[in-house]
């Protein structure tokens, strides 16, 4: 009885997902990857909010919004609430999450662009999820070896990211990490222009002396020194990953 | 103490630190989750799982800390392995690591197993156990490599001041010494006027710097054995090459129970510092009765107590001893924290009421 209610509140969700995004037809990001997700998507949320602003209403001088998913989601039932910009508390009721979705989906506010974290951990989730959604951008961060016990090779977790990459349509974007080889490698397939960015291999956004300071990291891109108060070759690559897109966005 | 005291029958433990909580359901649910799925079964990386690491690098950015989570924060089993660990890095035979007086007892241990010399600095009991700098000055030598001390302090349950670490943290700059933080009772502060601050907070110190913390306590997962330490990544290079010939990498099922006790359990820790808060309400009352036994500072944290004893007696370890014979209650001599810790007992209060008060009776009628 439960996995019955259980799909059919899935089913639903993923219904008034799809019917707002036909009605709206806002932009959707994808930052994927099996790690750095939240500190890539925080990123480009910062960037795109600072050059775009981000208020509760859109203005009349359409100042846009930007509606970023709060946490790491699954598939069945966290993008759609992502989307729908709905949350789940430990008391939720199903019946009325469903009756506010049905509301948000037909009479809901629009948003300019919807930033999505997802995760894959199992085979196929890429499927259910490019039902609900197209992505206009994908960003993807790295195939690392974790979460691989349902995938059983990297190469595996590969074939999802391939799926996602080849959805984007040929006037988006697909800004892929050119350290990680297996994310490198998808760069032949999207139909959409492919725009890389590294550390240590060439690409079209390299960061060049990356130099550790007492309060983080010093780095330069495009003759600009950019200094991040953070540690970790994640953030450099999350902030050329938000360059990139801030300037998709120009 | 534990060891003796398990020959008698019907003893009441106030002795080893373990708390009286189970591990919160969530936590054990996403081991038993990780167990089924056949996530746990193979080594996970030296480092530990990238996705625990993650979640602890987000963990400390919220409190201040900045940390690389892919080379500068290290999963280990439990505290002790990650202090032992970086000990064995650090330490050539024969330098020395300060450590306060008292602390906790295996501090000594592991020190002089990893070739060094303990050389202790004494608390100021008068100052509610607080950091004497002046004796910590005397303290150093050319040979000091390090200062371990644990802060929320056990056994006396003190926490160390901002201005108190910032010039211990200056000292350790001074003359090049490395600082080693084990907070693994922060959770624990019964003042909310209190603010806790770690010097790992603090960029300037960041070389200088180990921070340790374990899930034992704040979570009821003394037996899970998983805990962190996160550094600069010169240092933690060298340590991971010890915990790697010491444990390959932290038992993977307990990785990802702190993946969920960091992310899911953070109303249990409230309800635990709670119960604690209202434990140690009700051992300070019992104490005041024995007024004429104990005298005591009141700790703004961990789950311990630290009173003197005001009786005439030859030493703590028999004290404790003649306790545990003759009124049935367990308790951890003072001398087993270090020479300051001489003249006085060690009592968790992280025991339900009933424990407590049952101790205290069979105290109470042994003393009249």
């Amino acid at each position: 009885m439960k996995k019955i209610l259980k799909t059919i509140v899935e089913w639903q969700m993923m219904f008034w997902a799809k019917v707002y995004i036909w009605r709206t037809n806002p932009q959707i990001i994808v930052v994927s990857g099996i790690t750095n997700r939240r500190v890539f998507k925080e990123t480009i949320y910062l960037k795109l909010k600072g050059r775009f602003g981000d208020v509760a209403e859109p203005t009349r001088c359409g100042q846009q919004v930007i509606r970023v998913s709060p946490e790491n989601h699954n598939a069945e039932l966290g993008i759609p609430l992502s989307i729908l910009g709905l949350k789940v508390t430990k008391r939720s009721d199903w019946f009325y999450l469903m009756y506010k979705a049905k509301i948000r989906a037909l009479f809901g506010k629009r948003v300019d662009k919807i930033i999505l974290e997802v995760a894959v951990d199992k085979p196929n989730n890429m499927d259910y999820m490019l039902k609900i959604f197209t992505p206009n951008v994908v960003v993807l961060t790295n195939v690392e070896p974790a979460y691989m016990e349902n995938f059983g090779t990297l190469d595996n977790i590969a074939k999802e990211y391939k799926k996602l990459v080849s959805r984007v349509p040929k006037n988006g974007l697909v800004v892929l990490n050119n350290d990680d080889e297996r994310v490198a490698s998808l760069a032949r397939f999207p139909k959409a222009k492919v725009i890389t960015f590294s550390v240590d291999n060439n690409s079209d956004y390299k960061a060049k002396d990356i130099k550790k300071t007492d309060n983080g990291q010093v780095f330069e891109i495009n003759n600009e020194s950019i200094e991040l108060n953070k540690f970790g070759v994640h953030y450099v690559l999350a902030e050329l990953a938000g360059i990139v897109v801030e300037d998709y966005y120009k | 103490m534990e060891l003796r005291a398990a020959k008698i029958p019907d003893v009441i433990s106030l002795a080893q630190g373990i708390p009286s909580f189970d591990t919160p359901q969530i936590i054990k649910d996403k081991a038993i989750e990780g167990m089924r799925l056949g996530k746990v079964a193979k080594y996970s990386l030296v480092y530990g799982l990238p996705e625990l690491r993650e979640i602890i690098e987000q963990d400390l950015s919220k409190a201040g800390m900045f940390y690389d989570y892919e080379k500068e924060i290290l999963v280990t089993c439990g505290a002790i392995e990650a202090i032992t660990s970086t000990l064995h890095a650090i330490l050539e035979i024969g330098d020395e690591v300060i450590i306060p007086s008292p602390s906790y007892t295996s501090y000594q241990e592991v020190i002089k197993i990893a070739g060094g010399e303990p050389v202790f600095f004494n608390l100021n009991e008068d100052d509610g156990w607080s950091f004497d700098i002046k004796e910590l000055e005397k303290a150093i030598t050319k040979k000091t490599k390090a200062l371990l001390f644990s802060n929320p302090s056990n056994p006396t349950g003190t926490i160390f001041t901002k201005e108190q670490l910032l010039k211990i943290a200056e000292l350790a700059k001074e003359n090049n010494f490395y600082i080693l933080s084990d907070e693994v009772y922060k959770d624990f502060i019964y003042d909310p006027k209190i603010e806790f601050f770690s010097l790992a907070q603090d960029s300037r110190f960041r070389k200088f710097v180990i921070r340790i913390f374990s899930f034992s306590k704040a979570y009821a997962m003394t037996g899970w054995r998983v805990g962190f330490l996160h550094a600069d990544e010169e240092v933690v290079n060298e340590i991971v090459k010890i915990h790697d010939g010491l444990v390959t990498c932290a038992p993977v099922v307990s990785q990802y129970a702190a993946m969920a006790a960091i992310q899911d359990a953070g109303a249990e820790v409230e309800k635990f510092r709670q119960g604690f808060n209202d434990s140690l309400e009700l051992i300070c009352e019992r104490l005041n009765r024995l007024n004429k036994i104990f005298s005591y500072q009141k700790p703004n944290s961990s789950y311990f107590v630290f009173p003197k004893i005001l009786i005439p007696h030859k030493n703590s370890a028999d004290f404790a001893i003649d306790l545990l014979n003759n009124a049935k209650v367990a308790t951890v001599a003072g001398s087993a924290f270090g020479p300051n810790g001489e003249g006085h007992l060690r009592m968790n209060f992280g025991r339900d009421f009933d424990l407590i008060n049952k101790a205290f009776d069979r105290m109470g009628k042994y003393f009249i």
